[in-house]
Parts: C-alpha cells; structure tokens; sequence
C-alpha cells in the first residue's frame, strides 16, 4: 500500500478568530502531535483533504504529511479525527497522530456487505449493526476494508464478527462476539389507533417523591390538629 | 404518545432555544436520516405523526429510530381566564430540538424509498428539515 500526500504548512497557534479566517481562506485547521515530538498546529487545502476523506479509508486514512515550511516535522500519519460542522456538515477540524512504518498501529477498518441476502427477498430486513472494526498491524498492511458477503442470509441469520477472516499480519481487536449483521423478520404492519387524551386533560407521569411528601403530610395532620385543640382548651 | 414515566417537577420553565445541537448530530444506526435545520419545539403529536408517516411509507420494510423524546411539559392557562394566580396546568410535552439534531434514522431501504420517507415526516414537523446520508 502507498501512502497518499497531504500537503501542508504550519499555522499559528493563535484565537477562534484566525482559526475561523483559516477556514474562509479555504483551508481546513488541523493538530499534528505524537511520537515524542511537540504538537504542531497546521492547515491544509480543504479540497485536498476533502479527496483523502473521501477515499477508500475515508476518516482513518493514513497519509504522508508534507510540512512545505518544516519539512523535518513531517512524516506518516493517521488521521485519529475529523470534526464536522452540526449543521453544514464541511470539515472544520483534523486530527493527526504521528506513526512509525516499522511500528504496530490500532485504528479503524469499514466493514462492506456485499450481495443480496436471501432473506430480503423473503421480506427481511437487513440490520448492519457493526460498521466498522478495529485492528492492530503494520501501518503499510492496513486493510482498505472487510467485505463481508451476505448472500446467503436468510431470515433470522446472522453473521459474527468470528466469520471474518482477517489477512496476514492483521489482529482483529474487537471483540469476536459481535454481531455484524444480523436479518430479521419483516414488521407486522397493523394500523394503530393512537389514544390520544382529550384536550387539556393529558395523563401526567408521576412526580418523584411526590408520595412521600402527602404520606409525610397525613402522618402531620393529627398532631398539627392535637396542638390546636390544646391550645385553645388553654384559651378556655 | 411519548412522555416520561416518571419526573422529579410537574412544571418547568420555558428555557432558550439558541446555539446548535451538541450531540446526535452524526448518524450513529441507521443508514439515513432526518436533520433539523432549526431550533424549536417538538411535541409528543407532531413526533408520533412523524413515526406514523414514516412506517406507513416504508410499509413492510425498514428499521426506524427517533433520537428525540418529549421530555419537558409545557403549561397553558384556560381561555379567559386573568393573567396571575399562579402558572397553567400542564398541557403538552416537548422535546428541545436545535439545528443539527438527527431526530429519525431509518435503515433497511433504498435511498429513494428513504428519502420520500423523509420528506413526508418533515412536513409533520415544525422545523426545517434535510435528509442526510451516512458518509
């Protein structure tokens, strides 16, 4: 496996307000740090590092970093995180962690399903509970992905993460108990009535302690009433 | 509808609706979904409405989740009645929406099954709505 490029200059360590003029000059802000050296704040084109996002390893890519200013800080690394925007959804941060080629690494690796299941055609659903995995191996031997085949689903099967078989050199960390994907039985489609209260009158949940405060009350009263009665025979 | 089995006030007070959502804003399980573009309130109704047109266009297929649940209680006062004498009695529930809250998630379908899905449920909403796709 080659690694990909990624061009970039160092930046400033400076306040939101240079980090959000990073961002409108159509750069993407990002950290490199680890391996023993100090953390170093870059920034990268947005377009360039869109196009890494959106290969094969998608968010767990490991690139080789070209610092055109320092060149001795560069050097492979992982992409650890990316953030996104909540609403727009562009990149407006990145994470990098310096690696060793010679060093084992842990990161994360997709999971692909590939066919169509048996059990679909049957009326199933396919649920896809486990996307992604983590493994453990040299970082030139990271996988772009498992496939996982599921043509031979039928309803009520499913697939383990034990089935998969990784390829040499490469440990599976995540548990093998998992369960991948799994086909189940089509909903029944009945028409629900939805009991909805009348207006105004909606049911209210019990309100915690709320029990303990009236029983607290009813234990007071006759002695509250006690007090009174002898405070007035006083009176008398 | 939704609502909570047990809460600690019957009452609340209204709070503010600013700034953006802080989780659920990635698709975490399904393959696509529903995000709000806006900030507001969401009732117990319109969710339920929601989830009933988003069964009823997928049919038989597919897998639902709602990422949000009504949990605050809204108080109104009768009609005609004087400002004062204390706060209305509770009258709905709600669930705080901000923009960028993936409220539905649906899986087991083809995208453009999804997607009319999708749009049918975000007319049931009071708020802007986009469908998104897991990346």
């Amino acid at each position: 496996m080659e690694l990909q490029t990624l061009k970039a200059v160092t930046r400033e360590p400076k306040n939101k307000g240079h980090v959000r003029a990073t961002r409108r000059s159509g750069n993407v802000p990002a950290v490199l740090y680890g391996g023993g050296q100090p953390p170093v704040m870059l920034k990268m084109n947005e377009l360039e590092f869109t196009r890494i996002l959106h290969g094969r390893q998608g968010e767990h890519a490991i690139v080789q970093l070209q610092l055109d200013d320092q060149p001795d800080l560069g050097g492979p690394a992982l992409l650890k995180e990316v953030q996104h925007h909540p609403v727009r959804g562009d990149v407006i941060h990145a994470d990098f962690q310096r690696i060793r080629l010679d060093e084992k690494i842990t990161t994360q690796v997709p999971l692909r399903l590939v066919g169509h299941a048996r059990g679909v055609v049957d009326g199933g659903v396919i649920d896809f509970q486990l996307r992604e995995v983590e493994v453990e191996c040299l970082a030139l031997e990271v996988p772009d992905g498992f496939e996982v085949d599921i043509s031979d689903m039928g309803i009520g099967d499913n697939i383990h993460l034990a089935q998969l078989t990784a390829p040499q050199n490469v440990t599976i960390v995540t548990s093998s108990d998992r369960v991948i994907v799994s086909c189940m039985a089509p909903r029944l489609v009945k028409e629900e009535v939805v009991a909805v209260p009348e207006e105004g009158a909606p049911a209210e949940p019990e309100v915690i302690g709320e029990k303990e405060r009236a029983a607290k009350e009813v234990e007071e009263k006759p002695e509250k009433e006690k007090e009174r009665e002898k405070g007035k025979k006083e009176k008398d | 509808m939704l609502m909570p089995k047990r809460v600690k006030f019957r009452k609340q007070q209204r709070g503010r609706r600013c700034g953006m959502s802080k989780g659920a804003v990635t698709i975490d399980f399904g393959q696509y979904g529903l995000k709000s573009l806006e900030n507001g309130w969401i009732t117990a109704r319109q969710i339920e409405a929601a989830r009933i047109a988003l069964t009823r266009s997928l049919k038989r297929g597919g897998k639902i989740w709602i990422r949000i649940f009504p949990d605050k209680p809204v108080t109104k006062k009768p009609a005609e009645v004087r400002m004062g004498k204390g706060k209305g009695a509770p009258e709905d529930w709600v669930a705080v929406v901000k923009r960028g809250r993936v409220m539905f998630e649906i899986e087991g379908v083809t995208e453009d099954l999804a997607r009319e899905a999708a749009r049918l449920a975000g007319h049931k909403l009071p708020l802007l709505t986009r469908f998104v796709k897991r990346a």
